[in-house]
């Protein structure tokens, strides 16, 4: 990876894996991530290599010693006890050799690297295309409607979620399951909520629970069901775009209002492949504006600008601030 | 909304009005009203102006503070002390800047170093500069909210979109009882039902600030608290400062 390309070198995205990076220096990681594939595939081959390394135990081989040479070697052992008797055995001094066992500590580590590097290497060339183009439908959706009714209201704490509108996707869009009664909507969003040109625009496996308040309800929820009915009647990503442009200039498509927010509080979503559920959180949409407004992305700032939107092409700023907890009132990982 | 949320929130706005505008009990036993009137003056101005600057600025990170202007408390009121660049606005507010109700309202040791971004510096700050002026020319509670009244019919811009303020100093000392509290963020709206962010329902990391909330100020203050002091060290997660 060349810093040419990349504001973060490789040693850092490990780092960053691991918890390691200060926040602001962990924030650029995450926004770059959100939109490098190549980073993408990087991240996901480092966390395989590190649940390799933890999975991986010495085997016993499956081939016994035959019994011929066991009984060979058995009388051969016989003759040289038998020849040096009171000389120390053979085996026990290759036992005791620190050059020995270091030579095959060597060699069994030259043998697993290997092995991972080639594993990792075909997991690449297969991961570079991972997510071109639309999967079938059936992958995005939910056979369990009560489960995506339960992921949706994970987005926030019960007290909210619990008198929310909930909607769930349906073959046709979104469609509401659950009346509700706060002015909340919950719902699990999927991966073409992402930027347009995210390397996980595609990626069925991505779900994303969120909880909009009654503004970003009236006025973000829109954008959701727009690009949703889109993609299932199978628009390109330019018709799309052309689409959301439009729906704009004429208004049909509506500007935030002023305090329209979201809860992503949910420990059960996946954001990406990148991030998994990332951490708890709440968003705040504007309508496009400069993130130093709110200090985002500075080094200490508790703030970050989410790239979902930011006039690709809607004309949406969209600041993220983490939270300490996850819904069900768990302690969350600090970002 | 419907009862059983709004005596939630109700509970947990009067229990955060009790940490943040409270005095100890201990000093409570000793009098009802412990701060009845205003001090003299100098007890609330800072004799070090560079000290004043810096606890300013300890409200946000130095990546957004030290481009800040800043502003420090003088004899007739905030003067700019260091002109910014990046549109932010420090200062450090002094007790009056509470609930008129709170009894700390005259609390001569309260310092509350925050920064208002540039929509917040625009529409929040005049109120600071507007109650520090009344309370300097020395008039009372009630002549106060009459002028702060009048001058939302004049002179008072609408709270803009965005407006928001860090508080995410160590140094800082918002009353007896909370002393530094929290690292929080703070968000600005005309005046709203706290259920529109889910602001002190269980669970729920926002909160309702009740510095204004129609009394007279028709502005609604969101509270966040975030993980870490302005100088980047880690801060207690729970709410009551531990």
């Amino acid at each position: 990876m060349s810093t040419n390309r990349h504001p973060i070198e490789r040693e850092e995205l490990m780092a960053y894996l691991d918890g390691e990076l200060p926040a602001d220096q962990a924030t650029e990681a995450l926004s770059h991530l959100e939109l490098c594939a190549e980073c993408q595939t990087l991240v996901a081959d480092f966390r395989g290599v590190s649940q390799e390394l933890m999975a991986w135990e010495v085997e016993s081989p499956d081939v016994g010693i035959p019994s011929e040479i066991n009984a060979a070697l058995g009388e051969r052992l016989q003759k040289r006890e038998a020849a040096k008797v009171g000389s120390p055995r053979l085996i026990n001094r290759v036992m005791t050799s620190r050059w020995v066992w270091a030579g095959a500590l060597a060699i069994v580590c030259v043998v697993v690297g290997l092995t991972l590097l080639l594993t990792s290497r075909n997991r690449n060339e297969g991961r570079s295309t991972t997510y071109p183009s639309m999967a079938s439908i059936e992958q995005y959706l939910m056979p369990d409607r009560n489960a995506e009714i339960a992921l949706a209201r994970s987005a926030a704490p019960q007290s909210i979620s619990s008198d929310a509108e909930i909607m769930v996707l349906g073959w046709r869009g979104y469609e509401t399951a659950i009346e509700g009664k706060n002015g909340f909507v919950c719902m699990v969003e999927r991966s073409w909520t992402s930027p347009f040109n995210s390397a996980q625009f595609w990626n069925p496996k991505v779900r994303v629970p969120i909880c909009l308040n009654p503004a970003g309800a009236r006025s973000i929820l829109p954008l959701t069901i727009k690009r949703t009915e889109m993609v299932l009647a199978g628009l390109s990503k330019a018709q799309m775009i052309d689409s959301i442009k439009a729906g704009f200039d004429n208004k049909e498509l509506p500007a935030p209002e002023p305090g329209a927010m979201c809860y992503m509080m949910s420990r059960a979503g996946y954001l990406n492949d990148a991030v998994g559920h990332f951490v708890p959180h709440l968003m705040f949409y504007f309508p496009l504006t400069d993130k130093t407004s709110w200090g985002a992305d500075l080094p200490d700032s508790p703030v970050t600008l989410n790239p979902q939107f930011q006039g690709g092409p809607e004309p949406i700023t969209e600041f993220v601030i983490p939270v300490a907890k996850w819904s069900d009132g768990t302690a969350a990982p600090v970002m | 909304m419907n009862w059983k949320m709004v005596r939630t929130v109700t509970f947990r706005t009067f229990a955060l009005v009790a940490v943040l505008c409270a005095p100890r009990s201990g000093r409570a036993a000793d009098a009802k009203t412990p701060y009845p009137s205003m001090a003299p003056l100098d007890e609330y101005l800072m004799a070090d102006r560079n000290a004043e600057i810096a606890l300013a600025r300890s409200a946000a990170p130095p990546s957004i503070s030290d481009a800040a202007t800043v502003m420090v408390l003088a004899r007739h009121g905030y003067e700019t002390a260091v002109q910014g660049k990046n549109g932010f606005v420090c200062v450090v507010e002094r007790a009056w800047m509470g609930p008129f109700d709170s009894p700390e309202f005259w609390n001569p040791k309260n310092r509350g170093p925050l920064c208002f971004n540039p929509p917040a510096a625009r529409s929040i700050l005049p109120l600071t500069l507007k109650r520090t002026d009344m309370v300097l020319a020395g008039l009372s509670k009630a002549q106060i909210i009459d002028g702060l009244k009048a001058f939302q019919n004049n002179g008072l811009p609408p709270v803009e979109a965005g407006g928001m303020s860090y508080m995410m100093s160590r140094q800082g000392r918002l009353n007896d009882s909370a002393g530094h509290w929290v690292p929080h963020l703070m968000f600005y709206l005309p005046l709203t039902d706290a259920m529109t962010w889910g602001a002190g329902v269980a669970g729920s990391p926002v909160l309702l600030n009740p510095q204004f909330s129609g009394a007279p100020e028709p502005v609604t203050e969101f509270m966040i608290p975030v993980s870490q002091w302005s100088d980047g060290t880690p801060a207690p997660t729970d709410m009551d400062g531990h």
